[in-house]
């Protein structure tokens, strides 16, 4: 009989490995699940059902007063904040459509948050904005830029590179109505106001190759001093075989004392 | 002897029919655990399979399989270098954005997919790329730092052993070595701040190139999320009395104003351990400074609250005094904070250094309402003082209107002071302006 008893002890042994690893292995599948499980019902990025806040109306179904107390956590954890959640969110942003991002900022409006914290989600949101829809945000956030608690407006001369670079003409006839109607006055001491000065550095960047006259019909707008300090702002971007219709629109437009202070610094 | 082996083949036969059926399950059963794997790192979720009964079996083949997993992340995020590095000779002007934008993308998908990986598997894909001669040395350590920062989001204890162990080569390896063993020290401090300071009182005699006073301050910061007592404790402990910002990193953790008070009462028992006064008095006005900035973000009317109960020295509110800073967004309450100042500050060089300066950022941002301010404000030494301040810094673009402000000052140094001032600052384009004013002055 000793024969089957072997037999009996190879297949045993064998059934009894394999099964184990099954076992092993259901056990990982079942908390594999649970964690992801935990994951998707209490990922603070999403509303936990369907209408249990009013504010989360958006197709993105995003809790921001959650996102609110997490970026103020993330601010007090600093160098120990947790990346997986911010890498998370940033592509959750990144794939929030238009309508979903606009409606996201239009729920943030509506809520009671503090300035700091409503800052920091409009300018989470507005940047993935600008790139899909940038005439939009500069139409609708223009008057920002008189607001000192707001953050969008420090994104809005990238809405406006984005806007111009796609229709520049329209870009510079919307421009000069917002100016024409005060929004872009300044209260400031030396009169200056920076986002004045950032917009018209976008116009000019633009302009300066395809169109150098309306380039310097914007400069010519501006006082001796905003000009050099406009033109100055320009000098990084100034690709080589730009470089000559840069030095032309200084020498038209900049007396001739300050020039040599910015073609001076064009490499 | 045929009854038996004929038994003997029929167990086999069934055995094998069984064990056929088994590793069928188990091979699917193999593969929805790798999508699950899989899936779980979408979610920027570490398997954490420490927990299952079977977590202790890992097979020789899930080893394998974890194994070439990381050679294969490996592989893809050299030549995700490679392109990046092409990309990178193009020049600046001449990018594609879209190409960038897509850089960006790879990359953060790269790091969501390290973060996910067990430390065994982050070995094995670090060593990948310090063994890399493929790449540019400054493209090869940009890969690792990036590596090295998603392995200590999860295993801070990870990153701190692999700079312990050779500490030499990763200090070749690496750009931002020192950013990496503070954030790795505090994240750990964070869960286990025990632990921590047990492994830098373990590696601080190997390593003391690693070991520095900003790995230590990391260590406290991250204490000081889990238990400020602690970390106010651990200050001592790590010999770092005196060191700059190490009661910042504490005190910057509170965010309610009850949490500050708590804060303030530890600081203050912390600084009683104190023998030096000067030591002391710095690192009193340190903490009420980093305490300021978050007590002028809740408003005047809290932060008076605040300060009312905080029941501070003089030392403390100069500390306070100090931390005070210019804020655009809350310009309305600059007269208020100016004010408060005047009445809470001795008369002195400190309290007049920051009224001047608020004064002076508030006229340089908004003249007008600092004007009107100005103009209804009580007189007093705080009032005089703001007043030269206003007058000085619209001197450059208002110069009439500076010296009508100096003329209401009382006669004496400090008027003559702002009127000098007021001179020398006159606008170049009216010279005669100028000649007028100073000899009306005497000032020429």
């Amino acid at each position: 009989m000793l024969p089957p008893t072997v037999a009996l002890l190879v297949v045993g042994t064998w059934l009894g490995v394999q099964r184990r690893s099954i076992s092993t292995m259901e056990q990982d599948c079942a908390t594999l699940r649970q964690q992801i499980t935990n994951d998707s019902g209490s990922a603070p990025l999403h509303a936990r059902a369907a209408g249990s806040d009013k504010t989360s109306k958006s197709a993105a179904s995003i809790h921001w007063e959650t996102i609110a107390r997490q970026f103020d956590e993330r601010q007090r954890a600093g160098a120990t904040a947790d990346m997986r959640a911010m890498l998370r969110f940033d592509k959750k942003l990144q794939a929030m459509t238009r309508e979903e991002l606009i409606a996201g900022l239009d729920e943030i409006a509506a809520l009671d948050l503090s300035a700091n914290s409503r800052s920091m989600l409009e300018q989470t949101l507005i940047g993935p904005l600008i790139e899909k829809d940038p005439e939009y945000v500069l139409r609708h956030f223009v008057d920002c830029i008189q607001d000192d608690a707001s953050g969008i407006k420090w994104h809005l001369s990238n809405a406006m590179r984005d806007w111009a670079k796609q229709d520049p003409a329209k870009t510079d006839a919307w421009f000069d109505q917002q100016i024409a109607a005060g929004k872009f006055d300044s209260k400031t001491l030396d009169g200056k106001n920076p986002f004045r000065m950032q917009f018209e550095g976008v116009m000019i960047g633009i302009w300066f190759t395809s169109d150098p006259s309306a380039a310097g019909h914007r400069l010519e707008a501006l006082p001796e001093d905003q000009r050099v300090e406009v033109l100055s702002g320009l000098l990084g971007s100034v690709k080589q075989e730009n470089q000559a219709a840069f030095t032309q629109l200084v020498r038209d437009q900049v007396p001739a004392q300050d020039q040599s202070q910015i073609l001076n610094r064009l490499k | 002897m045929r009854i038996p082996l004929a038994i003997s083949a029929l167990i086999l036969a069934i055995g094998a029919s069984i064990g056929w059926y088994d590793s069928q399950q188990l091979a699917s059963i193999r593969e929805i655990r790798g999508q699950l794997i899989a899936e779980a790192a979408q979610h920027g979720i570490v398997p954490d399979l420490s927990n299952s009964p079977g977590s202790a079996h890992i097979t020789k083949h899930d080893r394998e399989d974890r194994e070439a997993s990381a050679k294969r992340t490996a592989a893809q995020y050299l030549a995700f270098g490679k392109e990046r590095e092409a990309f990178e000779k193009t020049a600046a002007g001449h990018r594609d954005p879209a190409v960038q934008k897509e850089m960006i993308r790879r990359m953060a998908e790269f790091r969501e997919r390290m973060m996910a990986m067990e430390p065994a598997q982050m070995a094995i894909l670090i060593a990948e790329v310090r063994s890399d001669s493929g790449l540019a040395d400054d493209t090869r350590r940009r890969l690792f730092d990036v590596a090295v920062l998603a392995l200590s989001n999860n295993h801070p204890q990870a990153v701190l052993e692999l700079f312990a162990g050779e500490s030499e080569r990763a200090k070749d390896d690496v750009m931002g070595g020192g950013y990496i063993i503070t954030s790795s020290l505090a994240r750990w401090a964070k869960e286990d701040p025990l632990a921590a300071l047990a492994w830098i009182h373990k590696n601080s005699d190997k390593n003391p190139d690693l070991i520095t006073e900003e790995a230590k301050r990391g260590l406290i910061s991250g204490a000081a999320m889990q238990d400020p007592k602690l970390a106010f404790q651990l200050i001592g402990e790590l010999g770092l009395k005196g060191s700059d910002n190490v009661i910042q990193s504490i005190v910057g953790v509170a965010r309610t104003p009850d949490e500050k008070l708590a804060t303030l009462a530890m600081l203050r028992e912390h600084l009683a351990t104190h023998s030096e006064d000067p030591a002391r008095d710095q690192a009193a006005r340190d903490g009420l400074t980093m305490l300021a900035n978050g007590i002028v973000q809740d408003g005047f009317t809290s932060a008076c609250q605040w300060l009312a109960a905080a029941d501070l020295s003089p030392v403390e509110l100069a500390g306070v005094a100090a931390g005070l800073n210019y804020d655009p967004s809350k310009s309305g309450e600059t007269g208020q904070w100016i004010e408060w100042l005047g009445k809470s500050l001795p008369p002195g060089a400190m309290a007049a250094d920051r009224i001047q300066y608020l004064v002076a950022s508030w006229t340089h941002n908004d003249p007008q309402a600092a004007g009107q301010w100005l103009a209804t404000t009580p007189d007093g030494p705080a009032r005089n003082t703001a007043i030269r301040s206003y007058a000085e810094t619209i001197s450059r673009f208002e110069p009439h209107t500076a010296a009508q402000w100096a003329l209401t000052l009382p006669a004496g140094q400090d008027r003559d002071a702002t009127l000098k001032t007021i001179y020398q600052n006159w606008p170049r384009n009216d010279p005669a302006g100028a000649a007028a004013f100073g000899d009306e002055h005497g000032l020429r």
